[in-house]
């Protein structure tokens, strides 16, 4: 039987926009404890010059809302603007609630509240890496 | 009238603070005079808005809801009724509340009919004496960025310029009116609450 063809492992495969330092760097803390292989950004443009180092865009962007500079609202629209990222699922991290009525804004696939649960963050990122792909 | 027969119900409409009936699902069938009163400063939603709508929709935080939501669920399976105490000020008043979660049954059955839900009023006193506040001064909490640095968590905002430690003050202003200009982090008490102390130091 001929050896099961191994794919090579994503550089990174949640990206975390997030400007405040401690926050940021517990959330990836979590995500390497947990196997996964996150990488921080501590701005919008550093996200972008990230995204333009990788091999292989992430799957999983977590996107802080308010952020001086870019904000998160402001870095998904351009996000979505790059066809290598339209199967990369985009969840805003946000110290408030999300709109009460409606669909989240455009291009967000979802809404996560700061500072968010170990297992919700988890299970929110499990979720999302194992979605199909977009049609 | 909640289900086929008619169980007896206290004058909601008596009661100072908001009072209400959650239904076996969870959706909101009665609510009181007073929740007009307390929504309108609050910014929720108007009785006639409220009614027919989930309950915990209306709770803020995951971590809330899924608090209510067992709490709900243990008195609904026939457990007691329970009470719960918590803080809700204002920027001016350190308030505290109770609520008392009650069962409603048929008279002549065992079947849950609703959950009622009484508020009373068991603290009230100005803020200064339970909390040091500080005044909303941007100049002393403006970062570099220009942004305000609020931790998502218990809302104090950080003291621009203070590092190892940080400085986290709370600003009643800041948590009864969130402005463009707030972005969350975690202070450092937050942080170790919610992920454990820090692998690597500041």
């Amino acid at each position: 039987m001929a050896p099961a063809v191994r794919l090579p492992e994503a550089e990174c495969d949640v990206l975390l926009v997030e400007d405040d330092d401690d926050t940021r760097e517990a959330l990836v803390e979590i995500l390497g404890s947990a196997g996964y292989r996150p990488r921080g950004a501590r701005s919008g443009a550093e996200a972008m010059e990230i995204l333009d180092s990788l091999a292989a865009p992430p799957r999983l962007a977590l996107v802080d809302m308010v952020m001086p500079e870019m904000s998160g609202i402001e870095w998904i629209d351009r996000a979505r603007r790059r066809p290598e990222l339209r199967d990369t699922r985009l969840v805003v991290l946000s110290g408030l609630e999300p709109p009460a009525d409606g669909p989240p804004p455009p291009g967000v696939d979802a809404w996560m509240v700061k500072p968010p649960r170990i297992e919700h963050l988890l299970e929110m990122v499990d979720r999302f890496l194992h979605a199909p792909a977009r049609r | 009238m909640i289900g086929t027969e008619p169980i007896p119900l206290p004058s909601l409409d008596a009661e100072r603070w908001p009072a209400f009936v959650i239904d076996p699902s969870g959706v909101l069938v009665l609510v009181n005079t007073a929740w007009d009163r307390v929504a309108a400063g609050a910014g929720g939603p108007r009785a006639d808005e409220a009614v027919g709508t989930r309950w915990l929709d209306h709770i803020s935080g995951d971590d809330l809801r899924t608090f209510y939501a067992e709490l709900f669920q243990r008195v609904s399976a026939g457990g007691p009724g329970e009470g719960v105490t918590a803080p809700c000020n204002t920027p001016e008043r350190f308030r505290t509340f109770r609520q008392r979660f009650e069962p409603l049954r048929a008279p002549r059955g065992s079947e849950l009919r609703g959950v009622l839900v009484l508020t009373t009023q068991v603290g009230d006193g100005p803020l200064e004496e339970h909390y040091c506040v500080a005044p909303p001064d941007p100049a002393r909490y403006r970062q570099p960025s220009g942004l305000v640095l609020q931790c998502g968590s218990c809302r104090r905002v950080h003291v621009a310029g203070t590092t190892a430690p940080r400085e986290w003050e709370l600003v009643p202003e800041y948590v009864a009116h969130l402005s463009q200009g707030v972005t969350h982090g975690l202070c450092e008490v937050c942080r170790e609450l919610y992920y454990g102390p820090r692998r690597t130091p500041a």
